[in-house]
């Protein structure tokens, strides 16, 4: 079981399981792709904790995924700076395209969508994440450029 | 020590303490609603914001250390205008529901608004979520809430529970179990105490009184031998509810879901309310006159043609001590027989006789606190937190602080899933395990370390030679490397315990266990304080003091119960052996052979169905007594309510007896009572330290016809008889169970909830079974004390105290 392995790995480099915790969630969203209860379950058995433990503290942080994503996650700024920058012109054309809602899923299951506080690259506005990859600089021809990459 | 001013007072304090333990050890008050004493610091509420000169920002006073020189302030302008806000903003979504809300009169938000704060503020906004309906006895009401997580911790950080925890974030946030399921818990209620507001509450009170009307009174819990402090609330004579009040009694506050909900047994509908007699085959109610004579004469006719000691009788580990006193008076005197004895035969006695012949003591009470600071504690066998609970959490306690908690044990407990190191060994091969440590020790010359003499220690040492590491490893299914490297651990502790415990209803420990374990301890140079065995109930420790037992030949409760024949008439009070007991069958047998059964009782127990004369005594709360708890410590136990019926307490009931047989047992008032007990001398032995060899062997084998061990035992909440009275408790569990292995029951064919047949040499059962991984394969666990499943049907007893587990076989019933 690669899940049990990796959560070993995480509980060697913690002095008790409680604090493995955080880590062990993120195996398990990538193990189920979203926070299911059979997720909290497995990571409650893992690491001997109670499910109300594992859930209580998952709960807690908003960038976990508490519901069911798309094979890529965009995770978009709307803050100040890229809000001036025309990230909302950004958000409708996500909606056009590809009929992708703040918090939705597209229908093909291949994006969805998050709108995220300040991403820290106001110089660089409008921003976004893709998964774990930044993207900068964005107007209205190159977010499709970009997202085109993802399939 | 340091010195710090509060308030302009100069007060020393050690280091470590925060300000607000200053605080509250000098009666300075500071207002908080997050803080518990048995918990880590949280610093949730805000209310306990000081000023500290110096500082820019105001200090939360649980969670600031104090220090040496600093200047505190606990009531400014400034903090009265903080701690203002705070109830302010608390109060934005705590619906003022105070008219309907059971809290209202001991809220404790509702107390600080009344000290700080305006009941309305600038804000506005209301939380709608349903109020939870499903779960048993815990009534939740999450838009009472305000978050502190007091109940969340209290359930996990003290009772290693978890069961419920704050979920989701800011305003949404609710106290829950994971899933919102319907609450799976120990039903504890200690949440319900830790809650300072009205959003957790007991069942049971609910919408029963305003907490202004209550009248509340102190007793001592009447469960187990831990002996906790209840604080019971009453409302027109009646006792509607129990609290454990912080800081009271042994248990300090802590109170346990039998000791919390298990008081209304004395309302429970087959309270006896007047004597019964039997009559063409059929009890019938009579008056107490015609009962008293009736057993006034043929208690005379038994001893005129059979001669006294053809009569017997058996006291109770759950009456005070005044009655079982007054029982064996009556028995000694009256009779003229030395035939009396307790259910502490089937398991404490056995503890005790394990210790007179290993240290030479003949008591040995135990410590709450002993597990507290020990470097290594090992839990044999034994599920401390259900049987024992307050003692119980004293081994979570420890090993928070640091301890190494050891537990050898087939069943996934509590303490199990809590421990540092658990070791799953095979149902009743604890004492192998034990004596594989002894010669593990031996080989590794540990003992000569300790540059002492002890007798006994070449039998000792040939005794224990065949348990070697391999061996060990074989009969208890544990990893050879991992038995030594605990083994090494345990001997080379700086500091060491060894509790477990030998109950009534348990059948995988024994003389032998104690024996061992005290080998072992000795060897090392222990004392017996590092063995740690608590008596069963609230009064076993005491009953066995009072000489409710055999002290000039008598006939023992084996004897009594197991040989038919060997008694004519039978005096039994308040025990009901036919369902407590093991091997129904055989008592059944001699109850039949009886000329004459008399049960004095709370309620028609089993036993009492089959009585000649069955009297109707006063329980526990309806009389006052004295309970002597497990660390030897003697508490009092009031009469707050009326006694049901024409019930009368058991003492009086034997005194009148004593009287129509024209007998005068010197005793009229309680006061003399007492007077008289007070003389008895307890006998707690010397200390003389002996090694003796232990012989191993599990009574009953699993073979191929009975493959499976059945292991038997109390549960969290019930043990006994009394616990199956209690609305309360059955509400969480009435139904008798046997827990099965996944294994066994994809082996055997058997599904979670689906009755099963359980045959062993000696019958047969049908019963439902509980499919869970708490059991191992070639397990069964069931508890003993549902009148209706007749577990005890498929029993034996030990005669000579050894473990006797019970080796059976399973089917799907059909």
């Amino acid at each position: 079981m690669e899940f049990l392995k990796e959560i070993e790995e995480i509980l060697n480099r913690y002095p008790d399981r409680q604090g493995a915790l955080l880590p062990s969630l993120y195996v398990a969203q990538k193990e189920y792709g979203w926070l299911s209860q059979e997720s909290y379950e497995a990571v409650a058995q893992a690491l001997n904790l109670p499910p109300a433990t594992v859930k209580g503290v998952a709960t807690f942080y908003a960038m976990y995924k508490h519901k069911p994503m798309g094979r890529h996650l965009i995770q978009l700024c709307t803050n100040v700076a890229c809000m001036v920058m025309g990230a909302e012109r950004l958000v409708d054309l996500l909606k056009n395209k590809y009929g992708l809602e703040p918090g939705g899923t597209t229908e093909d299951g291949r994006f969805s969508l998050v709108i995220m506080e300040c991403i820290g690259a106001c110089d660089k506005a409008p921003a976004m994440l893709v998964d774990t990859d930044f993207h900068a600089d964005l107007n209205e021809k190159r977010i499709i450029e970009i997202l085109e990459s993802y399939k | 020590m340091i010195e710090l001013t509060i308030d302009g007072k100069k007060i020393q304090a050690r280091k470590g303490m925060t300000i607000l333990d200053v605080a509250r050890e000098n009666n300075i008050y500071i207002p908080h609603l997050c803080w518990d004493r048995r918990l880590k610091p949280y610093g949730g509420c805000r209310l306990c914001l000081v000023e500290v000169e110096g500082q820019r920002k105001l200090m939360a006073a649980c969670s600031t250390p104090a220090d040496n020189g600093m200047v505190v302030h606990t009531d400014t302008p400034t903090l009265r205008k903080a701690r203002k806000t705070v109830l302010e903003l608390l109060l934005v979504h705590h619906p003022l529901d105070c008219p309907i809300c059971d809290k209202a009169g001991e809220c404790a938000l509702q107390d600080l608004a009344y000290k700080y704060g305006p009941s309305e503020g600038r804000f506005y906004a209301e939380r709608k979520h349903e109020p939870e309906a499903t779960s048993a006895l815990i009534d939740r009401n999450p838009n009472r809430c305000i978050l502190c997580g007091r109940c969340v911790r209290v359930c996990w950080e003290h009772q290693g529970v978890g069961a419920i925890n704050l979920i989701g974030r800011g305003f949404n946030t609710k106290i829950s179990p994971a899933f919102e399921e319907t609450l799976d818990c120990e039903f504890c209620g200690q949440c319900v105490d830790a809650c300072p507001v009205g959003a957790l509450g007991a069942k049971p009170y609910k919408y029963r009184a305003r907490a202004w009307f209550l009248e509340s009174h102190d007793s001592i819990c009447p469960y187990c031998s831990v002996g906790c402090t209840l604080t019971l609330d009453l409302r027109e004579g009646k006792i509607l509810r129990v609290r454990g009040v912080d800081g009271k009694g042994v248990n300090q506050g802590d109170l346990c879901g039998k000791g919390r909900f298990g008081f209304d047994f004395i309302y429970g509908e087959s309270r006896l309310k007047t004597p019964l007699v039997r009559k063409n085959g059929e009890l019938k109610e009579v008056s107490w006159e015609e009962a008293l004579y009736y057993v006034a004469e043929r208690l005379k006719a038994v001893l005129k043609d059979y001669g006294p000691n053809s009569i017997g009788a058996i006291g109770s580990a759950r009456a005070s001590l005044e009655d079982n006193y007054m029982l064996q008076k009556f028995i000694r005197e009256v009779i003229g027989t030395d035939n009396i004895d307790t259910s502490a035969r089937l398991g404490y006695a056995w503890a005790l006789k394990g210790m007179e012949e290993t240290y030479g003591i003949k008591l040995n009470p135990i410590k709450l606190e002993s597990p507290i600071g020990k470097e290594v504690v090992l839990v044999l066998e034994s599920d401390l937190t259900s049987t024992h609970p307050i003692f119980g959490l004293k081994f979570l306690e420890a090993k928070n602080e640091g301890s190494h908690l050891m537990v050898v044990e087939p069943r996934r407990t509590k303490l199990a899933r809590r421990s540092s190191e658990w070791l799953r060994i095979k149902p009743g091969t604890g004492t192998a395990y034990i004596l594989g440590l002894i010669n593990f020790a031996i080989k590794e010359g540990v003992h000569l370390k300790k540059e002492m003499e002890i007798e006994g220690l070449d039998e000792l040492s040939n005794a224990v030679a065949e348990f070697t590491p391999e061996k060990v490893a074989e009969l208890t299914g544990l990893d050879k490397e991992r038995f030594i490297e605990s083994a090494r651990r345990f001997i080379n502790a700086e500091s060491r315990l060894i509790a477990l415990t030998v109950g009534a209803a348990e059948n995988q420990k024994g003389i032998e266990t104690v024996k061992a374990a005290a080998n072992l301890l000795m060897l090392l140079g222990e004392g017996p304080d590092a063995l740690q065995v608590p008596a069963d109930y609230s009064n076993t420790y005491g009953a066995w003091l009072m000489g409710l037992r055999p002290m000039n030949g008598g006939k023992d409760l084996y004897t009594m119960l197991y040989e038919p024949g060997a008694l004519k008439a039978l005096y039994v009070m308040g025990e009901d052996p036919l369902v407590t007991m093991p091997d129904a069958g055989r008592i059944e047998e001699t109850f039949k052979r009886l000329e004459l059964l008399i049960v004095q009782d709370i309620r028609l127990s089993e036993t009492a169905k089959m009585a000649d004369v069955v009297l109707p005594a006063a329980s526990w709360a309806e009389k006052e007594g004295t309970f002597i708890n497990a660390q030897g410590i003697p508490q009092p136990v009031p009469k707050v309510v009326s006694p049901t019926g024409d019930s009368i307490p058991d003492w009086q009931i034997l005194r009148n007896i004593a009287r129509v047989m024209e007998h005068d047992l010197g005793v009229i008032e309680f006061s003399a009572l007492k007077e008289e007990i007070a003389k008895v001398a307890a006998d707690s032995g010397q200390q003389r330290w002996r090694l003796v060899p232990v012989e191993y062997d599990l009574t009953e084998k699993p073979d191929n016809e009975y493959p499976i061990v059945m292991v038997t035992g109390n549960i969290m909440q019930h043990s006994g008889a009394l616990s199956v009275m209690s609305k309360s408790l059955s509400h969480v569990l009435s139904d008798a169970f046997v827990q099965v292995s996944p294994e066994d029951a994809e082996r055997f064919g058997v599904e979670d909830g689906g009755f099963i047949k359980i045959a062993s040499r000696k019958g047969e059962v049908f019963i439902k079974a509980r499919v869970s991984d708490e059991v191992p394969e070639g397990m069964l666990f069931v508890p003993v004390h549902f009148a209706h499943a007749r577990v005890n049907m498929l029993t034996t007893a030990s005669p000579e105290g050894r473990a006797h587990l019970t080796a059976v076989r399973i089917e799907p019933k059909g």
